[in-house]
């Protein structure tokens, strides 16, 4: 669609270019046409005035010669009687020759035959008549008659028309206020060209002008005028023609090459593929204009390829670092694409295969086969989208791997499979490691189960026989109670109080080993977890009046209910039980916010514990006083560490500086990544 | 070997029991008790519903029981068997059932108060505390409750 656009654009570029041009040569040969026409006409003009002039004079003085001649075969005339009339010819022309007596002048002027001048005039007889007067001298002093000649204009233009070619022209006389007029031919129109030429008149004739008129036709005159203008305008339409021709051809031409350059611009810009020839030859715009696309084409196919090998580059690298091969191919194509990460988790050599479907099914573990098969066709299906397989690859060294395929299938607008995006993952390593973990978390459930076990008979198996003998001692120190001496009942009470240690060191031990266990993590509001230790302690806290400082705002932590209780109940307790007998129990409890932990400190003023046994405080059933002094089987800091570790914090135990302890510890705000095995 | 002995009028408790010494405490404690209380003691499963159901020689005169107190640890079908047993037999459910067990375990109390026992007692360490829990138990049974006649 994009070329026809472009082949009409380039169409109308030359049409219009060619238009343009033979518009222009069409002006200046109307131009060059109308001048020419105009100089020529002139020219043409002048030169026939010019000849016409000549022409009248040629007849002026071919007229006045005639004139001249009858003038003078009248002066020769012999003497006639006056009042003879006759006719004769002079030179071919008529002429009426009459004598008068000096009665007879009439109107002639007396005065100019007396004077011998002679005198003419013009009759309007026969159409205009030159008549001339001479006075004839017969040997006397003074003049006796006179000859009167008359010849007719018609007469005198019949012989100029005969005379002289087959042209047209007027013979015009004013005399004495007269005017008459003859003509010959027929070519003498108003619109021709018109030239006059003055006729010498015979001496004597008077006052008196005459003019030969002549001129052209205007056919004579048109008619090469007419050829001009038609050979100018065949001229101007050949001009015109080849201008047009020669415009559109080189507009073409020009054209061409613009369009070709556009061409390839487009098949540039459209097309992805194939290389694209600008027109590059010769010295011209265009031809610079080429050049310059091939270089733009030149440095952007250089720049996409550094491009593409930087892209192909960075993705090989996070391929082999991440293990994962990513391959394309359409849906039905037997063609693939491979990355060379997928190659190389195949043990392939890109350059020794072609990628295909075939090819990789080839290294995949025969009974693996169908079965990632079936999951790729059932996603090309409708509806489906990924697959996610785990499969066996045999590579060519016979070393067998596992993989993870896992594949999304692209599709079209009317969810036609139009592309299946896939990767592959060597996770052999991974899921060696899992297996092993598997294993651990199999061994770990079961000694959880006979930690349990465990815990179960503690509590009742163990507590039994003790309980048996506590209860038979007590029936049996009733039943002699007289009888018994101080000593048997002091031993009897040493019984009494190892079942009863005994029995502690169960409890405390089966305590100690549930922390952590059935337990509900969530958000604990600790400061209601320690009104609810001090609760418990309330008898120990009005027994010893201690004074117990809890401040207020204490966070909610994440972390589970029974414990946080247990924790502070102990560290109270602790704080209770190993006060300073010389002074009021003081209990300080502070929080502080580290960041990603909480730290809670319970400060007490009591005896506090020498640096050297701070670690060992915290061990099972590590006392650091006898049991004369203070009671207890020495748990309740182990089971605190447990509490606090088990969320990932820690707990440690400091000096206070008047000589008291500060147990200190850190619950992590995070909530760890608590293991279903509640360990 | 039953230790079995009746008293004319009076209650009678079957307690089902594998420890002589423990069976020895409730016997004691009832002794002293204010009730006239005749105590059966079977020993497992076997005696107790050879008892309650007068199957065997030694049965066919044992009378139907007010209440029955029971141990969960026994050898061979354990308390809470028993306990499913008694609650599904139709002719023995409406004898309240009492367990007194050594264990503390929230499960097995748990579990016994599903099966459908009346009372759970944990047994004290103590013996005259467990003398003052076997007194108020009879308090409790048969001063203050109904039960069926």
């Amino acid at each position: 669609m994009a070329s026809i656009v472009i082949g009409g654009l380039s169409q109308r570029l030359s049409t219009r270019v060619a238009a343009a041009t033979s518009a222009l040569a069409l002006f200046f040969v109307v131009c060059m046409g109308v001048g020419a026409w105009l100089v020529a006409s002139g020219m043409m003009r002048a030169q026939v005035e010019r000849q016409m002039g000549e022409l009248a004079q040629a007849r002026a003085v071919h007229v006045s010669g005639i004139l001249d001649t009858i003038a003078t075969g009248m002066s020769e005339r012999g003497d006639r009687s006056v009042g003879t009339s006759e006719n004769v010819r002079i030179g071919a022309i008529p002429v009426n020759v009459r004598y008068l007596g000096m009665a007879d002048l009439g109107d002639w002027n007396k005065a100019a035959m007396i004077l011998g001048v002679g005198a003419g005039r013009l009759s309007a007889e026969n159409g205009g008549t030159i008549e001339m007067m001479q006075a004839i001298n017969t040997g006397v002093a003074s003049p006796s008659k006179a000859l009167v000649w008359s010849v007719r204009l018609d007469h005198l233009t019949r012989r100029l028309a005969g005379s002289r070619g087959n042209d047209g022209g007027q013979l015009v006389v004013r005399v004495g206020g007269r005017e008459a007029s003859a003509a010959w031919g027929e070519k003498l129109t108003v619109s021709s060209v018109v030239a006059e030429a003055e006729v010498m008149l015979p001496n004597g004739f008077g006052r008196g002008q005459m003019v030969v008129r002549i001129g052209a036709d205007a056919a004579d005159l048109d008619l090469p005028l007419g050829q001009y203008a038609l050979w100018l305008s065949i001229i101007g339409a050949a001009a015109t023609a080849l201008a047009v021709a020669l415009a559109t051809i080189t507009s073409r031409r020009l054209t061409r090459t613009l369009s070709g350059l556009a061409d390839a611009a487009t098949a540039f810009a459209f097309d992805a593929g194939g290389s694209v020839d600008f027109h590059v030859a010769g010295d011209d715009e265009i031809a610079r204009l080429g050049k310059a696309f091939a270089g733009m084409v030149e440095r952007l196919d250089q720049a996409y390829r550094d491009l593409d090998q930087r892209s192909q580059a960075l993705l090989s690298n996070a391929e082999r670092v991440a293990q994962v091969g990513s391959a394309i191919w359409e849906p039905g194509q037997s063609r693939q694409v491979w990355s060379e990460q997928f190659h190389a988790i195949l043990g392939l050599n890109p350059a020794d295969v072609s990628a295909s479907r075939e090819v990789f099914f080839d290294r995949i573990h025969p009974d693996d086969r169908t079965r990632l098969a079936t999951a790729i066709d059932a996603a090309l299906q409708a509806g489906g989208r990924r697959v996610v397989e785990e499969f066996r690859i045999i590579r060519g060294d016979g070393v067998e791997r596992v993989a993870q395929f896992r594949a999304e299938v692209a599709r079209d607008d009317e969810g036609h499979p139009i592309r299946v995006d896939a990767t592959i993952q060597d996770i052999t390593e991974r899921q060696r490691m899992e297996d092993q973990l598997d294993g651990v978390v199999r061994d770990l459930k079961r000694s959880n189960e006979e930690l349990e076990q465990f815990a179960y008979v503690a509590s009742h198996d163990l507590r039994q026989p003790l309980r048996t003998v506590r209860s038979y001692l007590t029936l049996i120190e009733d039943s002699i109670e007289d009888k018994l001496d101080d000593e048997t009942r002091e031993f009897m009470d040493f019984i009494r109080d190892g079942v009863k240690r005994m029995d502690a060191l169960i409890t405390d031990l089966l305590t100690y080993s549930r922390v952590g266990r059935r337990v509900a993590d969530g958000p604990v509001d600790t400061g209601r977890m320690i009104d609810l230790s001090l609760l418990d302690l309330q008898a120990e806290v009005d027994e010893t009046q201690a004074i117990v400082d809890v401040p207020d705002g204490l966070p909610v932590v994440e972390g589970d209910s029974g414990e946080l209780t247990r924790l502070f109940q102990n560290l109270i307790g602790n704080a209770l039980k190993y006060r300073n007998a010389e002074q009021v129990p003081h209990i300080a409890i502070k929080c502080r916010d580290l960041g990603a932990f909480w730290q809670f400190s319970v400060i007490d003023n009591g005896i506090g514990i020498p640096p050297e046994h701070r670690e060992r405080a915290f061990g099972i059933f590590q006392r650091l006083h006898g049991r004369h002094e203070y009671e207890g089987t020495g748990i309740g800091l182990a089971i605190c560490r447990k509490i606090v570790e088990r969320q990932g914090g820690e707990i440690w135990v400091e000096n206070t500086p008047d000589g008291g302890a500060t147990f200190r510890f850190t619950w992590p705000k995070m909530r760890r990544q608590v293991t279903t095995l509640g360990l | 070997m039953v230790g079995m002995r009746n008293v004319e009028g009076g209650y009678h408790i079957l307690l089902v029991e594998d420890d002589l010494a423990d069976a020895g405490l409730v016997r004691i404690a009832l002794r002293k008790g204010r009730h006239a209380v005749t105590l059966h003691h079977a020993r497992d499963s076997a005696e107790a519903f050879g008892f309650l159901r007068r199957i065997g020689a030694n049965f066919t005169e044992s009378p139907r029981p007010h209440l029955i107190l029971l141990d969960l640890n026994l050898p061979g079908r354990s308390g809470h068997e028993i306990l499913q047993e008694l609650k599904n037999d139709p002719a023995l459910r409406g004898i309240p059932v009492i367990v007194l067990s050594t264990s503390e375990a929230e499960r097995d109390i748990v579990r016994s108060y599903n099966l459908g026992a009346n009372s759970f007692i944990s047994k004290p360490m103590d013996a005259d505390e467990f003398a003052h829990h076997i007194h108020t138990m009879e308090t409790y049974w048969f001063d203050i409750v109904r039960l069926p006649a």
